[in-house]
């Protein structure tokens, strides 16, 4: 199997099929992500092809200094904070309400009434605990990675995680 | 179930997509955004074309403008004919006399 790296080095060769294969290696991750951001499935196909754009754009200029990985969530989280950016102009010039509690729908009858809650339980968290949270457990990416990715040092990801999830276990003791 | 693992569990069953799929709508949407991004190149262009010739074409007019002169050509055409009649006459005149100074004194 090939590595990201000569994934990579091939597609700036030419070869759009290198290509193909380094996104689909990825498209999962990218797409579960986006869709524990927006909770909402439309949403996050189309935030995967944005960022299936800009990284069509961008490796032709990826330079190897960074993980591949990282340098992808880079343009995820770039790619979901214009996406809510655009979202909450959106609403104001709607005079609808910023819709925070869109629930996904579950095929899991027997978790419904906890993940419903959990998931308004996560989108109450400030906007950098929440990336965290979700990039530490849907991700499993490490706590030294997801600093790097949100510009922010290790120690200060590994806090916002703590609150974040401490955070969540106090509004779910309450609904108990 | 502590909450790390149910938030994990929520986030491992979230629907999954069809990467094939996906990966072919991507590449349909970028030929498309490709097509219409060269149609746009090219409409500029061809704006910016017909903006310098015509730019071009006005300043070549405005710096030489051709007068329009009106002239009253019955009265240069009268003119004339009366110099050649004149003249005709004069001849005649000149080779007809016997005296040259008589004649000379008959124009004064």
């Amino acid at each position: 199997m090939r590595t990201d790296a000569e994934l990579i080095q091939q597609y700036q060769e030419g070869q759009n099929a290198a290509f193909d294969e380094l996104a689909k290696r990825y498209l999962q991750d990218i797409f579960r992500f986006f869709n524990a951001m927006v909770q909402n499935e439309e949403d996050a196909e189309d935030l995967t092809q944005t960022t299936l754009f800009k990284l069509y754009k961008g490796l032709h200029q990826f330079r190897f200094q960074a993980e591949f990985k990282t340098y992808l969530y880079k343009i995820n989280t770039n790619v979901v904070r214009n996406y809510l950016r655009k979202k909450k102009i959106r609403s104001i010039f709607s005079f609808e309400e910023p819709n925070e509690n869109l629930v996904l729908e579950s095929n899991d009858k027997e978790h419904e009434f906890d993940k419903d809650d959990l998931w308004r339980n996560i989108n109450s968290l400030p906007h950098k605990q929440k990336m965290v949270v979700i990039m530490r457990l849907s991700q499993q990416l490490p706590f030294k990675d997801i600093g790097e990715i949100l510009g922010i040092n290790t120690g200060t990801a590994k806090v916002n995680y703590h609150y974040g999830i401490k955070s969540l276990q106090g509004s779910m003791k309450e609904l108990v | 179930m502590n909450i790390e693992k149910h938030l994990e569990s929520i986030f491992d069953s979230n629907n999954e997509i069809n990467p094939d799929e996906l990966m072919g709508r991507f590449h349909r949407q970028r030929i498309k955004r490709n097509r219409h991004k060269h149609q746009l190149m090219n409409g500029m262009a061809a704006t910016v074309i017909i903006l310098f010739v015509g730019v071009f074409s006005v300043n070549l007019f405005n710096g030489h403008n051709t007068p329009i002169v009106i002239e009253n050509y019955s009265e240069t055409m009268d003119d004339a004919y009366t110099d050649e009649m004149v003249e005709e006459f004069a001849l005649y005149l000149v080779d007809e006399s016997e005296d040259i100074w008589e004649t000379l004194e008959f124009f004064k």
